[in-house]
């Protein structure tokens, strides 16, 4: 985190030590993807989960046998469905980014309807899996595995839903014409938090679903 | 630009077929050493994938492209040893 | 700076940072007795310590606020300040006042100190941040009804900003709420109530808008774009804060008796106050790219924009971390608590304090550019120092609470921990959070310091040669 800190402060930084550094800084800025305050997010959203994570190995090792058997108990049929469906989600967006970059805004906006869609089945599949755990008798309180599988799953639909209306206010910008092959920050941000929503997930399945 | 399209295509099924992987992992084979190394290292594979091509960082700041890059492989590595070595985790972090 | 009478803002500017100073220092001692429970405790108790850290937290803000105030009420409004006389009048009673408080739970025992103070005639002492002995209170009223009054007939008299209103604003809104510390019901439902409205109404309402308020003005004047930009970000983030954070507060409400409803409207709303925060970083970094030119202060730059990533931070993903109330249930006046208490407290509202210090203290020096280059290095090393080991207490308070949580509130069946027992276990984090304390005092002392860090002509010449 200190790292994105220390990025996100480079333009003031620049201004003290070499006089006048507009060009520096501008030209650094145009190469990376989104603006600074998506980054900050990003990263302090890595971090928080990255703190989930270690909880859950450190509570793994001092509760070794509720942790093997859990994840036999979960529904792994559900959960690599739904790494697929975010994974295609996450290809979605790209393509939409890939579309606006070359000016195709009609096609961007197929790609950005079709990256709620997956959003929306995301949210099915979780809605179904909870369901058959509760028909399988499984609950948050059962013990220190479903605790924390409940808490870390919770956290991520809640960002999948914030993600999904990030998404849908882009999208409905990109309908009102507001981006083009020119400016697309905002786009690009929404895009960015998507991507990350991805690659959480992309670590919590095999942490919850695989590893015992 | 052709190019570009399609590398986000293939990256897609890479990521797809590495999914399924795993996930024949968790179903059929019993978890050994040699399994969680590899189920980390695809943690490792999908993620890179990921950020280098979908979110198209390989050309970004360096700071930023090597703090998310850092992060699949820090976090990876960490799962892999804390699986492999619970009870050294579980001696430290018993207060 | 535009106005001679802008300068009454400069005692406040530095008793502020006084009082700064007596804060880490006891925050330091209570560190020290979490793992070594006879330190000093003859002389200083640890409910007196931590009696002294909040209220000197809060009352060094407070002196913050009012130099901001006094500083840039002026500016904006284009005018003298109504009453410079009146200002330097309630400086003096307000830091008397506060010194004799403190004094006074220093030297005699907190139920002594109530009996000289006459508590019994409406009794108003007991409760955590509000202290203070009833007659230190009526003075906090007059104080404030001075300090608004002054404000205001500034701002009725000359140029009517958006940065003026919600600066404004904030501040009646502070000052009403603070009555609220008054009222004490028998009822102790109603009497939690009350007691939320007072600093958790000010943190998650209305200083937000003194918050907003006083970044945009640096960051108009040290990025120089336009006022139009700035005043619509305002008002969305003032709108988000005020919406998220009025009914937010019922995150507060969970546990102390009222109807389950505020388990639903407490997690919803309150889920929804970072992305004021949010907002507030989107906005500074937007505004810093846009600049129009290069200010010699570079370092308020900096401040200004490390404010909004920290308050986001401290206040918006620290505050969300627990919020909700199913997680809410076990966490609960944890640790946790206390790490998203000192980074939402140090990011958003002393780091603002800072910025405007950072900002209108030189000028008020005659160095309208900033400091010279070695002082802005030497700040830059405290800016640092700072936010990364309050970063570091945060995040060992936040092990702290995990582990906290882990033993104590989420075994079920007898196997917890009692608190004394698992507030022993946690000993070694302890251990670090109070050398990352030591740290931000050793950034501290460099950040006053840096004002000593003196100029010489040739430097000044160049730093303004460099502006123009």
């Amino acid at each position: 985190m200190a790292a994105s800190f220390g990025a996100a402060l480079l333009e003031s930084e620049s201004a003290l030590d070499q006089d006048l550094a507009v060009p520096e800084a501008a030209k650094a800025s145009k190469e990376t993807p989104g603006n600074m305050a998506v980054w900050v997010l990003i990263y302090a959203e890595l971090f928080e989960f990255a703190l989930f994570f270690i909880a859950f190995l450190i509570a793994k090792s001092h509760y070794p046998v509720v942790f093997s058997e859990g994840p036999l108990q979960l529904n792994t049929f559900a959960g690599t469905a739904n790494t697929l469906v975010l994974i295609t989600s996450s290809f979605f967006v790209a393509r939409a980014m890939a579309a606006i970059k070359s000016g195709k805004r009609h096609e961007c906006l197929t790609w950005l309807w079709l990256t709620l869609a997956a959003g929306s089945v995301y949210c099915g599949i979780k809605g179904w899996e909870y369901s058959w755990n509760e028909a399988a008798g499984i609950g948050a309180r059962r013990n220190t595995f479903f605790t924390l599988y409940y808490y870390l799953t919770l956290n991520h639909l809640l960002h999948v839903l914030i993600g999904m209306c990030t998404i849908l206010f882009v999208t409905i910008r990109t309908h009102m014409d507001i981006y083009d092959a020119t400016n697309f920050e905002g786009l690009e941000s929404a895009a960015l938090y998507w991507h990350m929503i991805d690659l959480v997930w992309i670590i919590i399945f095999p942490l919850l679903y695989v590893l015992r | 630009m052709k190019f570009g399209i399609n590398r986000l295509t293939f990256s897609w099924l890479v990521l797809l077929v590495l999914t399924v992987a795993g996930a024949f992992i968790a179903e059929r084979v019993e978890v050994s050493t040699l399994i969680v190394i590899l189920v980390c290292s695809t943690i490792v594979m999908k993620g890179v994938m990921v950020i280098e091509h979908l979110m198209g960082l390989r050309s970004a700041l360096l700071g930023i492209r090597w703090a998310m890059l850092s992060y699949f492989f820090i976090l990876p590595s960490m799962i892999a040893l804390s699986v492999l070595f619970p009870e050294v985790l579980a001696g430290l972090t018993s207060l | 700076m535009k106005f001679e009478s802008q300068k009454v803002a400069k005692p406040y500017f530095i008793f502020a940072l006084v009082l700064f100073v007596g804060q880490i220092l006891f925050g330091l001692i209570m560190g020290l007795q979490y793992v070594s429970g006879d330190f000093l405790t003859t002389y200083i108790p640890f409910n007196v310590a931590r009696m002294v850290h909040t209220n000197l937290l809060i009352v060094w803000l407070l002196f913050g606020f009012m130099g901001a105030s006094y500083y840039l009420v002026p500016e904006e409004s284009d005018t003298e300040l109504h009453s410079p006389w009146l200002a330097k009048l309630s400086f003096w009673v307000f830091a008397a006042a506060g010194v004799a408080t403190i004094l006074g739970y220093l030297l005699v025992p907190y139920a002594r100190l109530a009996e000289i103070t006459y508590n019994d005639l409406l009794p108003t002492m007991g409760r955590e941040f509000l202290e203070q002995p009833t007659i230190t209170k009526i003075g906090i009223v007059v104080v404030c009804l001075a300090f608004v009054y002054n404000i205001g007939m500034t701002v009725l008299k000359g140029r009517k900003t958006v940065i003026n209103m919600v600066l404004i604003t904030g501040l009646i809104g502070l000052s009403v709420f603070f009555l609220f510390s008054f009222y004490n019901p028998i009822n102790l439902v109603l009497d939690k109530y009350f007691w939320w409205w007072v600093v958790h109404l000010w943190v998650e309402g209305v200083w937000e808008l003194i918050l907003g308020a006083v970044l945009a003005f640096v960051l108009i004047k040290v990025t120089g774009v336009d006022r139009e930009i700035i005043e619509k970000w305002l008002y969305v983030i003032v709108a988000l804060a005020l919406i998220s954070g009025l009914v937010g507060m019922g995150h507060h409400y969970f546990w102390i008796g009222p109807g389950e409803y505020w388990l639903w409207l407490g997690s919803i709303f309150s889920a929804l106050e970072p992305v004021p925060f949010f907002m507030m970083v989107v906005f500074a970094f937007k505004v810093v790219k846009e600049r129009r030119h290069e200010h010699g202060n570079a370092i308020a730059t900096t401040w200004a924009l490390g404010t909004a990533v920290m308050a986001f931070l401290g206040a918006g993903v620290w505050g969300f971390l627990h919020t909700l109330a199913p997680v809410n249930y076990y966490t609960h006046g944890s640790q946790l608590t206390a790490a998203h208490g000192h980074l939402a407290f140090f990011g958003a509202y002393a780091m603002i304090v800072m910025t405007i210090i950072s900002y209108a203290m030189p000028i008020m020096r005659g160095r309208p550019q900033g400091n010279p280059i070695a002082a802005q290095r030497l700040e830059r090393f405290a800016f640092w120092a700072m936010c990364l080991s309050m970063l570091g207490v945060t995040l060992a308070l936040t092990v702290a609470g995990a582990w906290q949580i882990a033993l104590q509130r989420l075994p079920e069946s007898g196997e917890a921990l009692g608190f004394m027992a698992t507030q022993d276990k946690l000993a070694p984090v302890f251990w670090v959070r109070e050398i990352l304390g030591v740290v931000f005092l050793l950034g501290l002392v460099a950040y006053l310091s840096s004002f000593f860090v003196g100029a010489t002509e040739s430097e000044v010449d160049s730093l303004e040669a460099a502006a123009v």
